[in-house]
Order: structure tokens, then C-alpha cells, then sequence
């Protein structure tokens, strides 16, 4: 069995690139990764399109009516691309993260991989990496799918098409790749820290989608400390962000609260910490 | 050369259980080290501490003389395989070779080592107990490995299964592989080890040449938390009884191995 043939390649970076393309093949061929990416595409159209659209045409009045045509047009589609991701496209990224993650616990396959590999910051790592760029992919997507429904309504209403620029454009992707890594990051984390899925999936889309309304919509006004403490929350900071790059205030989660720049440096830093604690936990934890 | 294995004094405690008792274990190079001891005895307990999935409550561990962490070479199976259900047998397969850093060519080898590869086409979540074994023993194959640990490597094979497997170990060592095995089963263990340590209660009670397990009634009793590595050649060709740190007479907290025999 043992021969002087040697099959391991050396070198950090190498192992790092080996280790990146393990988590992509997991990835890539998981189903509910793709069925995820089929719902976030399925929800901003219908929610950010078809039904303000269906509205618009009908002449029915409704919350969004106000904004009329004008919001559904291509000038429109950083807003609306990134107008999700505070809550409910941050909520499916988040459980992408959880299931890269703590699947391997579900599974019970991180003694498998880090008998093969027993870096786990190395392992760790790939897998951030990893599941940042399939998060970079759900946000490219939606914009895709937002540019090609607000053509067709510029079409159907024989509307100029007005893109936004190049830089706003970079800007909108950019931002909105920092809040989806930030969910994935936070749902990598919730589960090494509760080491499986479901509680993780369970318990972060109570956060973003009841909790964070509670704290915003009923806590907030009663209590000072409560506004101020949620002033410091990452979803709010991600709805800051979100605004300032033009989503529309009707978005649940979208609020100016601070400005653009301070916003994105502060869900920058929960990126790094979401990532950094997870490390310390994963490196401290024994593998069962 | 140096020790595939050395535990010193190792210890783990999980509250106010001790698993593992200041356990000592050497294993030499090219040694089949049987690995033998009753349910919760802390054997997997103490395989998990030697690959550095989890970490001593004290004591050293030293696989060829490196501080755990540094796992090249080494191939284990570990309390079951386990895989990704969505994945294809190869794709698992393929999937490991990248974390090892081996090139996935490996990957048809070792399926055909293991006899898998009419079905590594199929979903892992298809397979059956043993054929879920199989892929396991094939993953710890990936690395070309100098030292495997398999643990308990023959649960929910049938017979034929288990033949296959324990024909595996044996190829293993006879091409010069360190494996360290553990097992409940003294039969299994009489049939493929050179030298078989008994554990029970997180204590290495007992260790000997299996050809001393045949040859006399019952076990040699460790007295204290010995079993330093001291020989480092490869192993004899024919298992010699070593003197020192083991007496003869039973002790009272080295009661005679609860296993069938
Ligand atoms: N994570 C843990 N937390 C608490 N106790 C544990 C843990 N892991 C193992 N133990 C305990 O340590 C002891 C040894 O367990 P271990 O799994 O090492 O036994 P084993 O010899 O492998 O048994 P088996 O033959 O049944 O596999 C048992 O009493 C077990 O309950
Ligand atoms: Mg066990």
C-alpha cells in the first residue's frame, strides 16, 4: 500500500485552491443550493415586479401603487435589486451559510474532511470563500432577472430604458454582495456555534424576520435603549445601506438610519467578525 | 525510524467521566496494533484524541514523532463512515481527494481496492450499511497512507464483508502499512494483529504478542500507565515476548478482559 510515490501536493495556496474546489463540488451539486437560488430569484420578481406591476395595470390602489411605473423601470434596478437583501433575500443567504456549514455537523462529515485535511482554518476558510461567491452569484442573478423583467415593463409601457451608470451599478452589486456575505457569514456561524441546520435555519429566520420587526416596530418607539441598541444591529445597518443606494423605503427593512459609507464599513465589520468567531469556535470545538 | 503511534499519559475527562485514563500506547512501524476493549471502553475516544479531532484533557500525542495536526500519510475511519447523501460514492470520493490534496486519479484506485466501483455511480444515500463501510475504508485509502486507524472496521459487514475487509488489513500490512484497529471482537483481533492492547474503563489493562494471547490462558496485565515506546525497529517476524513493563499475575483493577474469545 505504502510506496515512495507521493500524491500530495505541497504548498498553502495549493491547498487552499484544493480545499475551495472540494466546498464548490458540495456546492454546486446540492440541490437545495439551487432550489434557494430558484426562490430568491422566484421572490424578488414577484415581489419586487409582478405584483407592483399587476397592481400598477389593474389601477387598484394597494401600499406599493404609489410608486407606480416609475419604480419597475430599468433606471430603478439597483434599488430594487438590493431592496431584499436586508431581510428576506438576507434570510435565504443566511441559510445558505447554514447549510454549508452546519450540514457538516448534520451529516456528521467534518471527521471525514479533516482526516483528509486536518487545517481547519484552511477548511474553514475555503469554505467562506466559497460560500461568499455563491452569495456574490444569488446577488448577480437577481440583478439579472430585474434587468430583464424591468425591460419587459419598459416594453409593455413603451417606456425609454434609462440604465443606471456603470459606477452606481458597481456600487448597488458591490453593496449588495457585502450584505448577502455578511448573512452567509452569520449563518456559517450560527451553525458551528448550534452545530447542525435546522435550529440555525429555525432561529435566524425568527431574527430577521420577527424579531428585528418586534425590536423596529414596537420595542423601539417605547424604549430609548432599545432604538439606540437596534441602531446597532446589522439588519437595520443593512437597510441603511440599501436605502442610500436608492431601494424604495416601502421595502420591509429599508430605512436611512445612517449614511451609506458608515453603514457599509459597520456590516463590513460584522462580516469580520461573523467570520472570526466562527474560526475560534471551530478551532477550539472537539469533532465529534 | 519513529513511532507511527505514541500516547503518552493520555487523558480525557467529559465532567466528572474519565474516558480516557492515562492511557499509554505505542505502535510500530508496520505493526497491526489490535485495538481490543468492551462498548465504552474509550477506544473511538481515544482514536479521536491521536487524529486531533479532539483534544486531551492532557497527556501527548506523537504520530511519527509530529504533534497532532499534521495528518499527511495518515488514513482513518473513524465510529462509521460518513458522507454527503447528494453525492455519488466518486464524487464523495473526489471531494476528499481535494481536501487531501491528492490528485483525484487516486480515486478509481481505491474504489477498486474496496470493491465499489459498479456502484460508485450511485447517490451515497442509496447505499447500503456495508457498502457505506466500503466507501469509508476507501476514503482512508486516498492518501496512500503509511498509517490507517480504523475503528471498529467491520461493524454491519456480513460475513463475506467482513472477510473482505480483514483481507484488506492484511494486504495493508504486508505492503509495510502501520494499522491501528480497534475492535470488540477478541476473534477478529486474535486473527489480524501482531500485538492487541485491552482497554477497558479508559485504562490500557492488558497488552500483548497475539502469539502470547494464544499461547497462554489468559492476558498479560499492564501494572502501571507503561507501554513507553521503546523499540523502534520494524516489527519482529515472528512476535517475541518483551520484557518489562508488564506483569504477569492479574491485578484488581485489571480483571480479565470481558470479551468473548
Ligand atoms: N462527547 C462526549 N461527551 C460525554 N461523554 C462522552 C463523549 N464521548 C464519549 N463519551 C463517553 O466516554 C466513554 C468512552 O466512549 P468511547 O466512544 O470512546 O467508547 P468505545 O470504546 O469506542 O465504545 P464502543 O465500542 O461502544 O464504540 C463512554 O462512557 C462515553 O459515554
Ligand atoms: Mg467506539
Amino acid at each position: 500500500m505504502h510506496s515512495p510515490r507521493r500524491l500530495s501536493r505541497s504548498g498553502d495556496a495549493t491547498r487552499l485552491a484544493d480545499d475551495i474546489r472540494a466546498e464548490t463540488t458540495k456546492l454546486v451539486r446540492r440541490p437545495a443550493i439551487w432550489a434557494l437560488l430558484a426562490i430568491a430569484i422566484g421572490l424578488s420578481l414577484t415581489f419586487t415586479y409582478l405584483i407592483p406591476y399587476a397592481g400598477y395595470a389593474g389601477g387598484t390602489g394597494g401600499p406599493r401603487a404609489d410608486r407606480g411605473l416609475a419604480a419597475l423601470l430599468p433606471d430603478q434596478l439597483v434599488g430594487n435589486s438590493i431592496g431584499g437583501l436586508p431581510v428576506f433575500l438576507g434570510a435565504l443567504m443566511l441559510i445558505l451559510g447554514v447549510l454549508a456549514v452546519g450540514s457538516e455537523y448534520a451529516s456528521g462529515t467534518w471527521k471525514t474532511v479533516v482526516t483528509q485535511d486536518p487545517a481547519r482554518l484552511r477548511v474553514y476558510a475555503a469554505k467562506l470563500v466559497t460560500v461568499c461567491l455563491a452569495a456574490l452569484a444569488g446577488v448577480l442573478a437577481v440583478f439579472a432577472v430585474g434587468a430583464v423583467a424591468s425591460i419587459a415593463v419598459a416594453l409593455a409601457e413603451s417606456r425609454t430604458m434609462t440604465w443606471p451608470g456603470a459606477g452606481d451599478l458597481l456600487a448597488g452589486v458591490g453593496a449588495g454582495w457585502l450584505i448577502a456575505a455578511m448573512w452567509t457569514v452569520l449563518g456559517a456561524l450560527s451553525g458551528i456555534a448550534l452545530r447542525g441546520v435546522a435550529l440555525p435555519v429555525g432561529l435566524g429566520l425568527v431574527w430577521l424576520l420577527a424579531v428585528q420587526n418586534l425590536l423596529a416596530l414596537i420595542a423601539a418607539p417605547l424604549l430609548g435603549w432599545v432604538a439606540q441598541l437596534q441602531k446597532a444591529l446589522p439588519g437595520p445597518h443593512a437597510g441603511s445601506l440599501v436605502a442610500a443606494l436608492g431601494a424604495s423605503g416601502d421595502t420591509p427593512g429599508v430605512e436611512a438610519r445612517v449614511s451609506g459609507d458608515r453603514a457599509a464599513l459597520i456590516v463590513g465589520g460584522y462580516l469580520l467578525v461573523f467570520a472570526a468567531a466562527g474560526d475560534a469556535l471551530l478551532r477550539r470545538r472537539d469533532i465529534l | 525510524m519513529t513511532a507511527p503511534v505514541e500516547a503518552r499519559r493520555l487523558t480525557k475527562r467529559y465532567g466528572t467521566l474519565t474516558a480516557v485514563d492515562n492511557l499509554d500506547l505505542c505502535v510500530q512501524p508496520g505493526e497491526i496494533y489490535g485495538f481490543l476493549g468492551p462498548n465504552g471502553a474509550g477506544k473511538t475516544t481515544t482514536l479521536r484524541m491521536l487524529l486531533g479531532l479532539i483534544r486531551p484533557t492532557s497527556g501527548e500525542v506523537r504520530l511519527f514523532g509530529r504533534a497532532p495536526g499534521r495528518l499527511d500519510g495518515v488514513g482513518a475511519l473513524i465510529e462509521g463512515p460518513a458522507f454527503y447523501p447528494y453525492l455519488t460514492g466518486r464524487d464523495n470520493l473526489r471531494v476528499m481527494a481535494r481536501h487531501a490534496g491528492v490528485a483525484p486519479a487516486r480515486v478509481a484506485a481505491v474504489l477498486d481496492q474496496v470493491e465499489l466501483t459498479v456502484r460508485a455511480g450511485d447517490r451515497y444515500a442509496t447505499y447500503s450499511l456495508g457498502m457505506k463501510q466500503r466507501l469509508g475504508v476507501a476514503a482512508t485509502l486516498l492518501k496512500d497512507p503509511r498509517l490507517i486507524v480504523l475503528d471498529e472496521p467491520t461493524n454491519g459487514l456480513d460475513p463475506a464483508g467482513m472477510a473482505d475487509m480483514r483481507l484488506l488489513v492484511r494486504r495493508l500490512g504486508a505492503a509495510g502499512c502501520t494499522v491501528l484497529l480497534s475492535s470488540h471482537l477478541m476473534t477478529e483481533v486474535q486473527e489480524l494483529c501482531d500485538r492487541v492492547g485491552v482497554i477497558a474503563a479508559g485504562r490500557l489493562v492488558a497488552e500483548s504478542t497475539v502469539a502470547e494471547l494464544r499461547g497462554e490462558p489468559g492476558l498479560r496485565l499492564v501494572a502501571a500507565p507503561a507501554g513507553r515506546c521503546r523499540g523502534t525497529g520494524p516489527k519482529p517476524a515472528r512476535p517475541a515476548r518483551r520484557p518489562g513493563h508488564r506483569r504477569r499475575s492479574a491485578t484488581h483493577r485489571a480483571p480479565r478482559p470481558a470479551l468473548p474469545s
